[in-house]
């Protein structure tokens, strides 16, 4: 009976240490107004980092910037990718095409205009960083930019 | 013996089943803002009786495979300045159970969606304003195709804490043609989609004939081929006389034509919109921002900086007519002009006037009327000197009819405002952000001055200082000051000061929030 016990706990246990956080089966849009799964961001080769962001959000454009600034340099050091998921509604979601184009950003660019992956992830506050591992799990979350945190994400991505 | 082993047996359900329930993801997130409000007759704010506002959110979502639940607490102890006094309590606002298959989604309880862009139905949350519009009832979404998709709707809508009267019933279609008919390209793509909402609410008054059921239909078309885009959508609503648009006896229209087009370095795209008395809620009563059951939002740019932002524009939901145009460019590096690094420039131009008012009193619907109720040129250039210091300097002229905006008058705000962004960079943590804005108006409160000094230390520390003057007419300073720590997925923020009251306009409606000073502090988590 101890023993059974003791199995149901230890059963428990391991559950619990098992339930790692992983992306939530919802829909955004691609900048083809395509619906695609968040589950689709998942790279089985490299670790992938998804930025929430909108064009009118100071600190995004500059965090946006700065990792931009940097990406093929640490892409060749450790492969990764970067996605970045606007959050922009409909009053701003038609800049986000052409800005991107504009200030020539690499990354893969996203809509999520009612905010229901903002809401699925619990972000309150944007900007937001995320990694997920090969196997999609959430391995790293981050709220806010300051000036240098890129290099915070870039130690986390490198040591995956 | 055979007690033990069914003991041992239900234990082994019980732990599968414990197990199952644990391998799901338990997550939320909390949002704590609190101010604690002072007396300042200097600039007109005066401390509530309540001298401290809160504003508290919790939720909680679990998900396991196809399954998904949740819940949102929220606690208004008393709500801040700025947001609805009858937001005062404390309520699961927020529950539901979903569930998530390829063909089939399935929400009940509480849900948020959007048909097309909002112009017919947008239910959402903007915590920041205090607008919830979420719909409690029945939402399924049915995808018997990957290239076709239709949902309905059905439930009431949140009102304060509690729910609205009116019953609201809702269906989007949405079709992607190329695939259709067989064609497969990836850069290429052709979307037509179709809504309908329908809004029933008992009325007992003793007006005869009067709708107890508001009908509206969109149609939307989206184009996609390469570096060119085109989305359109056309909307038409039933006559509903409220107080909230004078009891007109018009239809409401929307029209929304946005075309883009997108090179190497360059993006260009256009928004033309023309609305004609198209406030919509759930119930005919409701006023400020609750129980909106669209969304028009004012198509201009969203400005960054302080001074841009003391004459904002609200769409104008009873009528207007305008759009803007944005443009995005980047200057090659090494190059003339873009020098080292590259530089980037955007512009935007924005322009709105109501409509004509024919001579049964009724406005028509894409006319030009005779009063400008707002434009605005603003241009923004972002030049790198070097990898340790960045500028972005922009320069806005503003036509700001306040009168129109607020009352139905006709007094318009002619300003300039230039802006100077110095971002410096000590070390690859430490760098330091300056801002110097200056506005030159002869109306109104005539001339402002803004500085920010902002010194952050990555990954946790930054600390700001803000001053903004009144020097032309008021003479009143506005000064700000404070830090935040943020680690991880935890933010805090403790900050101060004095707050000028303004228009705070969301989806066709304008709120006025006065004036306070205080000390504020905030979390946010999540996990």
């Amino acid at each position: 009976m101890k023993t059974l016990l003791i199995f149901y706990v230890l059963g428990l246990l391991f559950f619990e240490v098992n339930a790692q956080k992983k992306l939530p089966n919802v829909n955004v849009k691609d900048l083809q107004g395509q619906i695609v799964s968040a589950q689709s961001f998942v790279d089985d080769e490299m670790p992938v980092v998804i930025s929430f962001w909108a064009t009118w959000c100071k600190p995004c454009l500059i965090e946006l910037e700065n990792v931009s600034e940097q990406y093929d340099d640490w892409k060749e050091e450790k492969p990764f990718k970067f996605i970045a998921v606007s959050t922009d509604d409909s009053r701003s979601s038609s800049r986000v095409k052409s800005l991107v184009a504009g200030k020539g950003w690499p990354f893969d660019f996203y809509l999520d205009s009612n905010q229901d992956l903002k809401r699925a992830l619990n972000i309150s506050l944007i900007p937001y960083i995320l990694i997920i591992n090969s196997k999609g799990e959430i391995v790293y979350q981050h709220s806010g930019y300051t000036v240098g945190d890129e290099y915070e994400l870039f130690e986390k991505i490198q040591s995956l | 013996m055979k007690r033990i082993l069914f003991i041992t047996f239900c234990l082994f359900m019980v732990n599968v089943s414990f197990g199952q329930l644990l391998n799901g993801n338990l997550s939320g997130s909390f949002e704590s803002n609190n101010v604690y409000y002072f007396n300042d007759n200097a600039i007109g704010a005066l401390q509530p009786e309540n001298k401290i506002g809160s504003n508290n959110y919790m939720k909680l979502d679990y998900r396991n495979g196809n399954f998904a639940a949740g819940i949102q607490y929220e606690a208004y102890l008393g709500p801040l300045i700025g947001f609805d006094p009858l937001l005062e309590g404390n309520e699961f606002v927020f529950k539901y159970v979903q569930f998530t298959n390829d063909l089939l989604n399935v929400t009940v309880g509480n849900f948020y969606d959007q048909f097309g862009s909002g112009l017919i139905f947008r239910s959402y949350e903007e915590r920041g304003i205090g607008l919830n519009t979420a719909m409690d009832g029945v939402k399924v979404e049915f995808t018997p195709l990957n290239y076709l998709r239709f949902k309905a709707i059905w439930g009431k809508q949140r009102k304060y804490l509690k729910n609205g009267d009116g019953t609201v019933r809702g269906f989007d279609g949405e079709a992607s043609l190329l695939p259709l008919f067989g064609i497969n390209e990836s850069s290429s793509n052709i979307q037509l989609g179709g809504s309908w909402i329908s809004r029933y609410q008992d009325y007992t008054g003793t007006v005869e004939d009067y709708p107890k059921t508001v009908e509206a239909y969109a149609a939307r078309m989206n184009i996609e081929s390469g570096a060119f885009s085109l989305y359109s959508e056309f909307v038409e609503k039933d006559v509903e006389p409220t107080m909230g648009n004078s009891n007109s006896q018009e239809i409401g229209n929307a029209l929304l034509i946005s075309p883009s087009l997108i090179g190497k370095n360059i993006g260009i795209n256009v928004n033309f919109r023309c609305i004609k008395n198209m406030e919509f809620r759930s119930e005919r009563e409701a006023i400020n921002q609750a129980l909106l059951l669209n969304y028009l939002p004012a198509l201009t740019r969203q400005h960054k900086y302080a001074l841009a932002n003391l004459h904002p524009y609200g769409a104008m939901a009873k009528g207007e007519i305008g759009g803007q145009i944005d443009l995005f460019y980047r200057l090659k590096k090494n190059s003339f002009l873009g020098g080292k690094y590259g530089t980037k420039i955007s512009a935007n131009f924005s322009y709105y006037k109501n409509l004509d008012v024919q001579g049964s009193g009724y406005q028509k619907f894409l006319s030009v009327g005779d009063k400008i109720l707002f434009q605005d040129f603003n241009i923004e250039i972002e030049k790198k000197f070097s990898k340790k210091f960045k500028t972005v300097f922009t320069y806005f002229n503003m036509q700001y009819n306040k009168d129109a905006i607020i009352s139905g008058g006709d007094y318009i705000i002619n300003s300039d405002i230039a802006v100077v962004d110095l971002q410096y960079k000590f070390s690859y943590k430490s760098s330091i952000r300056a801002e110097v804005q200056h506005l030159w108006t002869e109306q109104d409160d005539k001339n402002w001055i803004y500085g920010l000094l902002e010194y952050s230390l990555a990954p946790h520390w930054s600390i700001f200082a803000s001053e903004m003057y009144n020097y032309g007419e008021t003479k009143k300073h506005y000064v700000n000051a404070g830090f935040s720590y943020a680690r991880g997925v935890t933010r805090f923020l403790l900050s101060g000061g004095r707050h000028k009251e303004g228009l705070e306009c969301v989806g066709g409606v304008c709120n006025m929030v006065e004036a306070y000073t205080g000390v504020s502090l905030s979390i946010t988590t999540s996990f």
